[in-house]
């Protein structure tokens, strides 16, 4: 397991592993807010939450296909399926590769970017506990949804309208939390339920993300 | 003699084309009879006035619109567990319904939004988990267009179904939580049905009754066209060889 | 007919749209029902002659 989370992590930082295009997506979408709102950066601060969780989920949506779509292809998922690694690991050890390359460095960069809408610095701490919160949650609901398109031509988009709806509770949690943080109301409620969201999502997917899986390698 | 029987393919076929049209009858009756009771002889409400008799087409759509996805729900374990052809086809019949049953819920409720609310949309948590029902509704349509295999498919709707499940009954919570933090002090209940007195009440009960005939008799009959396409499909497919 | 005061639009389009919706959905799936039962025939037929 730890070897195949290894695996993937240099495939995805290599050339043409994409490790920075949800990034720079991010980036860019982040930038594109204020061109569409105007300048005005207490406005901008009062969207900044929302506009940087809506940016994450699009970020971490770009880069699900690839999480199966190429082993497929190789037949790597086979040789991994019929190996005496369950399923159910190589799924959770995809999901964790997609949350420490997407989620992660998201969460990182956020201060830089919350700055950019106008957030104060001391608000920025409750979108980062937020993000830090819900992002591992984006990341195994998106390997379901990977694993359910995973034989398919031409899935991305079929991917994306598959995901969005599961995205909605931690999406609105999420947004949730780092709204109240920032309004100064109090956040443990949302906090928790956003955790929640996160858990209940990594205890079960997991199983029906390898069930679709078998069911794709049929 | 068990209910099993019926996912016989062939019995299932004989069992719904007997049924179908007294069921479709006594849905249609039902139906009209019930609209025509609370439309013309039911008064008006103090305080809503006549958007009240919104209440007989908005209430039973809504109410087979969730329940719709229930039964896909119990259909698709059966299939997961059973391998019940007939099961997951219900489940792939009931699930246009369910979004058409969705679309008239939405569409009511604007319609009784605007003059009782001022408004034709609010992101109330009622309104909003309906439109996310919906958001569901279409994913799972579209899964079972894209995949080619059909018991691929089915597998794939089914477990999608279960995951949706959850995550519907997730974004509701989240939803009611969500719209208390955006406005503290609105206190804007839609629990009508909750606190309807008798005189809309027993109405409802009877245009509640025929949608859900008229469901039950819309699944058998698109059921019975998926079965009828496949069986085609595998003629077709043995002929060949 | 009752008095339905200044909601008729409002309530007479309720109404109108959820029939034509649900008219819709009956005469698709009764459509749908019809077309399916034709080429299973056909095809049934055809499996027959040979």
């Amino acid at each position: 397991m730890i070897a195949l989370i290894i695996r993937d992590l240099r495939i995805s930082v290599r050339a043409g592993g994409g490790f920075g295009l949800s990034l720079a997506f991010f980036f860019i979408i982040v930038i594109f807010f204020p061109f569409a709102i105007g300048p005005d950066l207490d406005l901008l601060s009062k969207v900044a939450p929302g506009t940087l969780w809506v940016g994450a989920l699009l970020a971490c949506l770009l880069s699900l296909e690839r999480i199966f779509a190429l082993d497929f292809e190789d037949g790597t998922l086979d040789l991994l399926a019929t190996s005496s690694l369950p399923l159910e690991s190589v799924v959770i050890s995809k999901a964790l590769v997609h949350w420490l390359t997407t989620g992660l460095p998201l969460v990182l960069l956020t201060p830089f970017f919350g700055i950019l809408l106008g957030l104060q610095n001391s608000n920025i701490i409750f979108l980062i506990i937020s993000l830090i919160f819900g992002t591992p949650a984006l990341s195994i609901i998106g390997t379901f949804g990977a694993a359910l398109t995973a034989g398919m031509k031409r899935g991305g988009l079929l991917l994306s309208i598959l995901v969005l709806p599961l995205y909605i509770p931690t999406l609105i949690f999420g947004a949730e939390a780092a709204r109240r943080g920032i309004q100064g109301f109090e956040t443990q409620n949302s906090m928790l339920l956003l955790l929640g969201v996160s858990l209940l999502s990594w205890a079960i997917l997991p199983f029906a993300a390898a069930s679709v899986l078998r069911i794709n390698l049929r | 003699m068990s209910f099993w029987e019926y996912a016989n393919p062939v019995k299932f076929l004989k069992l719904s084309g007997a049924l179908l049209p007294y069921l479709s009858i006594l849905a249609a009756i039902t139906i009209i009879a019930g609209i025509i009771w609370g439309f013309f002889f039911t008064p008006d409400d103090y305080k809503q006035g006549a958007t009240v008799k919104i209440l007989y087409v908005h209430v039973p759509s809504a109410f087979v619109a969730i329940n719709a996805w229930f039964m896909m729900l119990v259909a698709s374990i059966i299939w997961l567990v059973r391998r019940h052809h007939v099961s997951a086809l219900a489940a792939k019949a009931a699930a246009p319904i369910g979004i058409a049953m969705t679309i008239i819920g939405l569409v009511t409720g604007a319609l009784w939004g605007q003059p009782m609310w001022g408004t034709w949309w609010e992101w109330d948590p009622k309104l909003t988990s309906f439109l996310i029902l919906f958001l569901f509704y279409l994913g799972y349509i579209i899964l079972w267009a894209a995949v080619e295999d059909p018991d691929t498919a089915a597998d794939l709707t089914s477990v999608l179904c279960i995951v949706g499940s959850v995550f519907a009954v997730l974004s509701r919570y989240a939803t009611n939580f969500w719209n208390q933090g955006l406005h503290q002090d609105a206190s804007l209940s839609i629990d009508k049905e909750e606190h309807v007195a008798d005189v809309f009440y027993y109405p409802l009960i009877v245009v509640m009754a025929g949608f859900v005939l008229l469901f039950v008799a819309l699944v058998l009959l698109n059921t019975r066209s998926e079965i009828m396409k496949r069986r085609a499909g595998a003629i077709m497919a043995r002929s060949r060889i | 007919m009752p008095d339905l005061g200044d909601y008729a639009f409002h309530v007479l389009a309720s109404y109108g749209a959820t029939s034509l919706v649900i008219l819709l959905v009956i005469i698709w799936s009764y459509l749908k029902h019809e077309r399916v039962r034709k080429t299973l025939l056909s095809i049934e037929e055809k499996v027959n002659e040979k």
